[in-house]
């Protein structure tokens, strides 16, 4: 089974509709929503419903007012700008859930419980099999969230005995980015040529070349800047990047999207085209 | 006035529109680029950059002269980040929060903290604005220390515009926390439409107010706007798919540039957010 990951550094360049064109050519296969912060491939897959499964970050502490004694000592030992003095309390988007606050409370005041961050799930969509979860507005720990949806989609592609995980990523680098990292053979990076597009697709050519993972490039809407693309290629050629080719700026993209279709599914077009070209590299590469 | 400028959905226009406004509201403004995983900020306003400073976070030293092998360090982190092997802590650098508790913890003070190095901070003046940004490094898991060091630079008076981080989780709600309005960008797609709603979901948790702007307004459907009407949430501004603004984008131009009347379009939203924002 091959794990690819659809990444981009920059956010909003194509990575849910390239993902969901790859699991449609990719069909029969399982795949997995791994930005859980933003989840949206589930929109174009049409899971079918099923049972959610609870996800528990971390914990998250409160102060009991009436066991309190404001002696101050969990503001004092507090470096997450989390407790908000007289009465003391405890603001629960800023508690990382470190704890130090609860065992440092002479008076005991303070409860540290296991909080709801999220739900996750697998179900059959129309290619395959599809892991989603989601988080809660405001919740944390979204790495650990991406580790734990991985490991069931790498379980469930196992068992059905899946060719292909395609995976969707996070934007950024950072630590859902990181998380979903484990395992995976090949990264995808979908990067417009524009002077943050290549800025960003740099940043995360690093950490792939830190995690020693192999990376291809597909360039997006190239034809808004030609010698952009052409710089992004040559930099990502240099770095041992494999290209993919371009896709070109397409409103039948943005037509597939608001039919709720992964792209190609309804008719073809230049982007669909591209798409399907990209696969077919990227799939002969991996079998090499 | 503290805006933030975020998102849900990334590529929607974040960047474009906080250089951009920043640049309308003109002299005293600061522009704070908190998207510190990839800051972008400066690819457009080519900011002068006076100080670039290390920024660090600091980890746990164990001593093993000192330490007794009591696993106390391990008993309080909570993030598995400390581990006994045959009575001897083992730390796993990239797990740690910087909490300090194994530091408090440890009963023979054999543990210290050293600064570790996790990115840069930049600030400077571009034109009369003045600018600061946080740069990540790369490899590292939290943006959160980073972009809450960024924030502390705000100047005091004067407005600040703090172009945020995508998603919804901890780097985006860093960024926006304390700020007195949050201004959200989307595109009216089902992807927009979604993120939309977390971002918003967000902002209610953590009670700032917000508006929205919804860029390339003509590419995609009408249930944004009718989910916003009948959530009663306020769309300042709808900014058509335009070319030349996307082909301007490509080289590090803001709207702005190609399009001038932008500039009092921008500068009149900052007036009605201001007029609902006490002071």
């Amino acid at each position: 089974m091959k794990q690819v990951l659809i990444l981009s550094g920059k956010g909003g360049t194509g990575k849910t509709t390239l993902a969901g064109a790859f699991v449609r050519l990719a069909a029969p296969c399982v795949c997995a929503d791994c930005d859980v912060d933003a989840a949206d491939l589930h929109i174009i897959l049409s899971p079918a419903p099923a049972e959610r499964s609870n996800f528990y970050g971390g914990k998250k502490a409160s102060i009991d007012q009436a066991k309190c004694v404001s002696c101050g000592r969990c503001l004092e030992v507090c470096r997450f700008d989390a407790v908000v003095p007289s009465p003391f309390r405890i603001n629960e988007t800023s508690c990382e859930g470190c704890g130090v606050c609860v065992w440092n409370c002479q008076a005991g005041a303070i409860n540290f419980k296991e909080v709801l961050s999220g739900t996750r799930a697998i179900s059959g969509c129309r290619f395959g099999n599809f892991a989603g979860a989601r988080l809660e507005p405001g919740e944390a720990n979204s790495g650990k969230l991406v580790a734990l949806l991985k490991t069931e989609a790498v379980k469930a592609a196992e068992a059905v005995g899946a060719e292909f995980l395609i995976l969707d990523g996070s934007p950024g680098i950072g630590c859902p980015v990181l998380a979903s990292l484990g395992g995976v053979n090949a990264v995808v990076i979908v990067a417009e040529p524009t002077i943050s597009g290549r800025h960003d697709f740099l940043r995360l050519a690093e950490l792939l070349r830190q995690q020693k993972i192999m990376g291809f490039l597909l360039v997006n809407k190239w034809d808004l800047n030609e010698e952009e693309t052409e710089t992004l290629e040559k930099t990502a050629s240099g770095l041992g990047f494999g290209l993919l080719g371009r896709v070109p700026f397409d409103t039948w993209v943005v037509k597939t999207l608001l039919d709720r279709k992964t792209l190609g599914e309804d008719g073809t077009g230049p982007a669909a085209e591209a798409v399907e070209k990209a696969w077919e590299i990227l799939k002969a590469k991996l079998e090499n | 006035m503290i805006l933030s400028i975020a998102s849900g959905k990334g590529g929607t226009g974040k960047t474009s529109l906080a250089c951009a406004m920043a640049r309308a509201l003109g002299p005293g403004t600061a522009l704070l680029d908190c998207d510190v995983e990839e800051p972008n900020c400066a690819l457009f306003l080519n900011p002068d950059i006076e100080s670039e400073i290390d920024f660090c976070v600091p980890v746990p030293v164990i001593n093993p002269v000192k330490c007794q092998g009591r696993g106390r360090c391990q008993q309080v982190c909570e993030y598995n980040a400390i581990k006994l092997f045959n009575d001897k802590p083992f730390l796993f650098e990239h797990m740690c929060h910087s909490c300090g508790g194994c530091a408090l913890a440890c009963p023979e003070g054999a543990i210290t903290e050293k600064p570790r190095h996790a990115g840069k901070i930049r600030r400077g003046l571009s034109g009369d604005l003045f600018f600061a940004d946080g740069v990540m490094n790369v490899g590292e898991a939290s943006p959160v220390w980073l972009i809450k060091a960024v924030k502390k630079l705000a100047p005091s008076g004067g407005d600040v515009i703090i172009d945020c981080p995508p998603g919804t989780s901890c780097p985006m709600i860093s960024a926006v926390s304390g700020s007195d309005f949050c201004l959200l960008v989307s595109e009216p797609t089902p992807f927009g439409l979604s993120d939309l709603k977390l971002a918003v979901g967000t902002l209610e948790k953590i009670r700032v107010p917000y508006a929205l702007v919804i860029n390339r307004y003509d590419l995609g459907d009408w249930e944004m706007e009718a989910w916003c009407a009948q959530k009663g949430v306020k769309i300042l501004l709808k900014i058509p798919f335009d070319r030349e603004i996307a082909a301007a984008y490509s080289r590090g131009r803001t709207i702005l540039d190609v399009r001038p009347e932008y500039g009092q379009t921008l500068k009149k939203i900052s007036v009605v957010i201001k007029a609902g924002v006490p002071a």
